[in-house]
């Protein structure tokens, strides 16, 4: 049976808002006095929840508000949130660079931790010695590092450069050899932040392929943090998505995903009387997506068709406002233009449904951009940019290829095809 | 039941000083201390003639104001000597003092960024420090060879078998006293603003500087004399001065009274440091 390597118990971590000056020396009295006589902080009963976007009353806020969990040895888990959600304050809890506020960890075996790489490394110093450095910092004794000390050069892909100074090396270059140090770090847990999102292609790959080898092969527990979807789907099997100090989902990491990124994006949008995009001919009341039973929805099957919809008013009599989409895919190209039929219309309120045929969108989030134009000499009454969103799913499952993968591409038409037998 | 290696609590009880992590991260100190070893005069043409250039300059300048302008050089030892001997042993103090009481805010970032015991850094202050001061203990030994040559002065006494008791307790003390104040700098810079011009200014009121314990005491008012007598630094300048030159005292009773100072320094400093480790990085 799996042992449990980390237990977390009611943690919580609370932070003091704003600058530190005159104001904080009467706080630090106050809390002094509470202390002295076996009160509790008299800052963390009024403190916030950790929710960046409305403004603090109290000064204080959790970072992280009673957590409880437990992650057993061998286990990859990824945890993801929304910046400022509290992931990075868990790492440096977990990770002993800054005390809980109340709360226990306890922990079995030893933790190396890489929120950065190459820490301490010191520009003057050639690779070697930065080796040494390095190593030392993350916890090896100077013999671990003699002894992985070729491997660590390889696997940074430096030989030629062992006696430059770092100064002289790229920032790249510097990323890889302190990545290559820590890459070989044996701890029996290994906590990771958002270090691969330096370096180039073949780095990352490197690199991850890297942790999975230590994960699988050497069976240590990993924490990973990152907001790189992919690089957590492949490394890891168990997800944590924290939300505002809390945490939401911890389970499979493909559910955690889902929910993260369902929760995420914003699949309808209304405006009100004051703020309505347009002009003096046409006003955007409404976008919405909708399914094929002209339900609203969030996300598709990738097979099904799906309606774009949109409420508008027409202010004058016999224009042709037309409403048009432009689907962007998540790397910013524009797809295509989807455009509703050409209809003259009376002062009034519309709706007006897109019809977006199954098979053809690949699986991937699209952003949205909702316009209404008269086509004849082109009058752009509105253009709203990346309004809604729309996620195409699919169930790998079904699938009938041999292939099971992703498919590249910002679009995946299904097509016809024959073949004869000449 | 099961049994966990490591616990992280919100608060650690006063005396929980974990000295065996310290000893397993040993290899960090050397590293440390190697690195400041070979970074420190890096890009320099005169490289560590540097650690020579400044005490013999200090004691120059020394010398001309102290000794000639003031008039204040003790009789029946070459000036220069004198001169040199003090700064160097209080420029020891004054660089591990205030270099150990900016340690958390000069490696915020890599305190931010890993974990390990936090006392490796005061201690690499003060061993790379030892360096220097080597290195400048070796230059006054040639002055005295010299002098010994041209003026045939030679005031070395015995008792300087005990200078790694003297050195000892100057460690100690220099790091106790940064250590007590890098805990309250964290987040009140003001105090780091106040030793960053008062040690310097310190210096001239510490006996065996300016002048030889025996004079600054004749000159000193009397009502400020109890100050100039709880200054442990004089006590280890005096001694030290003593065993190199010939000027000053030995006294067991001075150097068990420093000794006492030192202790309880050092206790308190490591005692505030290790509170202060745990949660600095989110004030500092």
């Amino acid at each position: 049976m799996a042992k449990t390597v980390i237990k977390v118990e009611n943690l919580s971590k609370l932070y003091d808002l704003g600058l530190v000056g005159t104001g904080t020396l009467s706080r630090d009295l106050n809390r002094a006095w509470a202390r002295l006589f076996g009160k509790p902080d008299p800052y963390a009963k009024l403190a916030d929840l950790n929710d960046r976007t409305s403004i603090s009353k109290s000064g204080s806020v959790w970072a992280l508000k009673d957590l409880n969990f437990s992650v057993q040895e061998g286990e990859v888990l990824g945890i993801i949130g929304k910046n400022g959600a509290g992931k990075s304050t868990l790492l440096k809890v977990l990770s002993q660079i800054t005390a809980p506020t109340t709360g226990s960890i306890k922990v079995r075996g030893r933790i190396a931790s890489l929120l950065e790489v190459g820490t301490g490394m010191h520009p003057e110093m050639t690779a070697q010695q930065n080796i040494y450095l390095n190593g030392s910092i993350m916890g090896m004794t100077r013999n671990e590092v003699s002894s992985k000390f070729d491997e660590i050069v390889d696997f940074a892909g430096i030989a030629k450069y062992i006696s430059t100074p770092i100064k002289r090396f790229s920032s790249g270059m510097q990323v890889r050899l302190g990545f290559a140090v820590a890459a070989f770090l044996e701890p029996e847990i290994l906590i990771v932040d958002e270090v691969l999102a330096v370096g180039d292609a073949e780095f990352q790959r490197k690199a991850i392929g890297k942790m999975q080898d230590v994960s699988q092969n050497a069976g240590r527990t990993v924490l990973f943090v990152s907001h790189n979807m992919e690089a957590v789907l492949s490394l890891c099997r168990q997800g944590m998505l924290i939300e505002q100090g809390g945490i939401t989902y911890m389970g499979d990491v493909k559910e955690a995903l889902t929910f993260y990124t369902t929760k995420r994006h914003e699949s309808a949008r209304s405006w009100d009387d004051s703020n309505r995009p347009g002009d003096r001919l046409v006003r955007l009341n409404k976008v919405l997506i909708i399914d094929k039973c002209m339900t609203q929805v969030e996300f598709v099957d990738i097979r099904e068709s799906f309606g774009v919809c949109v409420e508008f008013e027409v202010m004058e009599n016999g224009i042709r406002p037309t409403p048009n989409f432009h689907f962007f895919s998540k790397t910013n190209t524009l797809c295509f233009v989807a455009i509703a039929e050409e209809v003259t219309l009376d002062r009034g309120f519309y709706k007006s449904v897109t019809w977006i045929p199954g098979d053809l969108l690949n699986n991937q989030i699209y952003r949205i951009g909702v316009a209404i134009t008269s086509l004849k000499n082109l009058n752009i009454h509105l253009y709203e940019k990346d309004v809604i969103e729309i996620e195409i799913t699919e169930n790998r499952l079904e699938r009938i290829d041999a292939y099971g993968g992703e498919f590249p591409g910002i679009l995946r038409p299904k097509f016809e095809s024959e073949i004869i037998k000449l | 039941m099961e049994a966990f290696d490591l616990e992280i609590k919100p608060n650690r009880s006063l005396f929980e000083l974990d000295l065996r992590a310290v000893w397993r991260y040993r290899d960090l100190l050397r590293m440390f201390v190697y690195r400041d070893f070979v970074t420190y005069y890096k890009q320099t043409i005169l490289g560590p003639l540097w650690f020579f250039i400044q005490p013999l300059f200090t004691a120059a300048i020394n010398l001309f104001v102290f000794g000639s302008l003031a008039g204040l050089g003790p009789a029946g030892v070459p000036g220069f000597l004198f001169y040199m001997s003090g700064p160097i042993l209080w420029q020891y103090f004054q660089d591990t003092f205030l270099k150990t009481s900016a340690i958390f805010i000069e490696n915020q970032a890599i305190f931010g960024k890993v974990y390990f015991p936090r006392l490796i850094m005061p201690l690499t202050v003060m061993i790379s420090g030892l360096l220097k001061f080597g290195v400048q203990l070796t230059l006054l030994l040639l002055t005295i060879a010299y002098a010994y040559g041209n003026t045939g002065y030679f005031g070395m006494q015995w008792e300087i078998i005990f200078f790694p008791v003297v050195l000892g307790l100057i460690m100690v003390l220099s790091m106790g006293f940064g250590l007590i104040v890098s805990a309250l700098t964290t987040k009140y810079r003001d105090l780091k603003f106040f030793i960053d011009f008062s040690i310097p200014l310190l210096k001239y009121v510490t006996p065996g500087i300016a002048t030889s314990m025996a004079l600054f005491e004749e000159k000193l008012p009397s009502a400020l004399l109890p100050f100039a007598k709880i200054n442990p630094i004089g006590y280890l300048i005096d001694t030290f001065n003593f065993m190199f030159l010939g000027v000053g005292a030995f006294s067991w009773y001075s150097l068990g009274f420093t000794a006492i100072i030192a202790l309880v320094v050092l206790f308190v400093g490591v005692l505030i440091f290790n509170q202060t480790e745990r949660t600095f990085i989110d004030t500092v």
